[in-house]
């Protein structure tokens, strides 16, 4: 959602400068107009699937869900006996 | 008006509605919400506008039991009371907070959780918090676990109201006690006893005495003491002494279940983004103000009934969108090989708040030494039960537990906890929630106060405050004895004067 709303904003900062230039210019502004919709298509092109994929990486797991959980406690810290065997390849998320 | 005896006499009223002793949460609310009725208040205060040691000293008292904060550290003795201490936590209590538990002797309330709800925005107004909503759902599917939360209107507050100052009652409301001209105020006006007309149970007045031993008696309607779980349990008992048991010790109960919030820091946690992410609401949050909210695991109703433990909270206390500290990786073989993607985890301390058990062995009595005023001094003897370790320990438990099984963390606990050490090697700490001593009831013999917090025994003598809850709950407070004091207010208004 942050990088959508970043995205967002920036294609309607965009169009916002663009169209003050276009008014600057006082000339037809229907081509800068259509100009400026094209712009924010293809920023809303790029800004969707950017944002599905971050939540899609949000999501992701980098820690196992383990359904009946063999508390361990090491070094103060409640863990699943797993943890200490899949230390690297689990966490690291690889 | 405002007066002070430091600095004249006082124009006391031949008789007023209602006597309040105590300025803190409990006595305030009560003196706005009557006055605000057209009832003719006097509000007395043992202190003054601002702290005094002269009046701090007075709170003096001997801890017997477990450690805990001394008497005259614990609280404050000034208008305002003990919300100078105060960290503005607002938490409601649960439904189920109100509820007797089979295994729990001495537990439920004669009201339940409705009775309080109809009070909600008007606490929170009084309190100075925008309107506030609570959740408690499951955490994952196999309901052991709740997120218990809360949401507020405004997106500045959030849990709390420690991000801005804390509300300071005394400081708060002085220009309009200062202006009401239904409320008397009295600054250094201690309270010493009451009268009492033996033949019909009824107090006919209070008195007080100034640092010069100017004595003067009030006369009211009805008299409510709201000086905190300590000293309304002090001032029964003294009555209770010079009147043979005759106010709400008929059971000898005056002072005892008191109660507190075992506080222990668990250590530390580290959390996914997923764990914020069923929850709608956090992810507006975090949108606006690019950090998590505090949220609370609590076994859910159904767990802790299961497994015959009390109501308790782990916080995960103010996440940050940091990597846990070197100093704590070191400490952990473990955890070094841990990618610590910054985007991804949160980290912060884990605390854990835990409901005690009533228990009439943990209770307040008075000593052999006296106070300028000829007081007995108080002493606090606050013990624990070994259910209230099980259900500290069976909470962290849980809540760790819950944080494996879904992939979403893992936390500390303290080893000693998780050893089953005897309660005297786990260092918990008390929270300086004083609970009970005057418990609601409605049988004389194991309560002190009835259903509407009037003495049993007692035709127009009242408590507010936390010393009438006949169990703890986990929540702060202060939020809900606000509650109960408007409640009090609405039955003391529908009394004819």
């Amino acid at each position: 959602m942050a990088v959508l709303s970043t995205l967002i904003e920036r294609v309607f900062r965009c169009v916002d400068v663009m169209h003050n230039v276009e008014i600057m210019d006082s000339g037809d502004q229907k081509p800068l107009n259509r100009r400026g919709l094209l712009f924010m298509a293809v920023g809303l092109s790029i800004a969707v699937p950017a944002a599905l994929a971050t939540n899609v990486m949000l999501q992701r797991n980098l820690l196992p869900t383990v359904a009946e959980p063999s508390a361990v406690m090491v070094d103060g810290w409640v863990l699943d006996e797993r943890d200490l065997s899949q230390t690297v390849a689990t966490f690291s998320g690889e | 008006m405002i007066y002070n005896t430091k600095t004249g006499t006082l124009p006391l009223q031949d008789h007023y509605n209602h006597c309040i002793i105590g300025s803190g949460p409990a006595g305030l609310s009560l003196a706005i919400t009557l006055a605000a009725a057209g009832r003719r208040v006097v509000l007395v205060e043992a202190g003054d506008r601002e702290f005094t040691s002269e009046s701090q000293i007075q709170y003096e008292g001997e801890v017997l039991g477990l450690d805990t904060h001394a008497l005259d550290v614990a609280r404050l003795r000034y208008l305002g009371g003990t919300t100078g201490h105060w960290t503005g936590r607002l938490l409601q209590f649960d439904p189920a907070d109100f509820e007797p538990h089979d295994n729990v002797p001495l537990s439920g309330w004669p009201i339940n959780h409705d009775d309080l709800s109809r009070y909600h925005d008007r606490a929170a107004r009084f309190l100075g918090a925008p309107p506030f909503g609570r959740t408690r759902r499951p955490a994952d599917d196999t309901g052991a676990v709740d997120i218990v939360t809360q949401h507020f209107s405004s997106a500045d507050t959030i849990f709390d109201l420690r991000k801005d100052e804390p509300r300071r009652l005394g400081t708060y409301f002085a220009n309009e006690l200062e202006r009401s001209t239904s409320i008397d105020t009295l600054l250094n006006a201690n309270f010493t006893g009451f009268a009492v007309d033996t033949a019909t149970g009824r107090i006919t007045s209070a008195t007080i005495q100034d640092y010069a031993d100017n004595r003067y008696s009030i006369s009211a309607d009805s008299f409510v003491t709201a000086m905190g779980g300590i000293e309304t349990s002090r001032a029964l008992l003294h009555l209770n002494a010079t009147y043979n048991d005759m106010f709400g010790n008929q059971g000898d109960m005056v002072g005892r279940c008191f109660m507190d919030h075992p506080r222990l820091d668990l250590g530390s946690y580290f959390i996914t983004k997923r764990m914020f992410s069923p929850l709608p609401y956090f992810g507006a949050e975090r949108l606006i103000h690019r950090a998590p909210q505090q949220m609370v695991l609590s076994p859910s109703p159904g767990h802790a009934r299961q497994n015959h433990i009390l109501n308790a909270g782990v916080w995960l206390n103010f996440p940050r969108r940091a990597p846990l500290s070197q100093d704590t990786i070191e400490t952990a073989p473990f955890l070094r090989n841990l990618t610590f993607d910054k985007d991804y985890f949160f980290s912060g301390e884990a605390v854990l708040f835990s409901e005690q058990s009533p228990n009439p062995r943990s209770r307040i009595t008075l000593t052999y030494q006296y106070d300028r005023f000829g007081l007995a001094k108080a002493a606090l003897d606050w013990q624990l039960l070994p259910l209230d370790v099980a259900t500290m320990r069976g909470t962290a438990l849980a809540a760790a537990q819950f944080l494996i099984r879904n992939g979403l963390g893992r936390m500390q606990v303290e080893p000693n906890l998780w050893n089953s050490a005897p309660a005297e090697d786990i260092p918990f700490f008390s929270s300086s929630h004083h609970i009970g001593g005057a418990r609601m009831g409605p049988d004389p013999s194991t309560s002190v106060v009835d259903e509407n917090c009037r003495v049993h025994g007692a035709q127009n003598l009242f408590v507010s405050g936390a010393a009438v809850f006949p169990t703890s709950g986990f929540a702060n407070p202060t939020y809900t004895l606000v509650q109960l004091a408007m409640r009090l207010a609405d039955h003391l208004i529908a009394q004819p004067t």
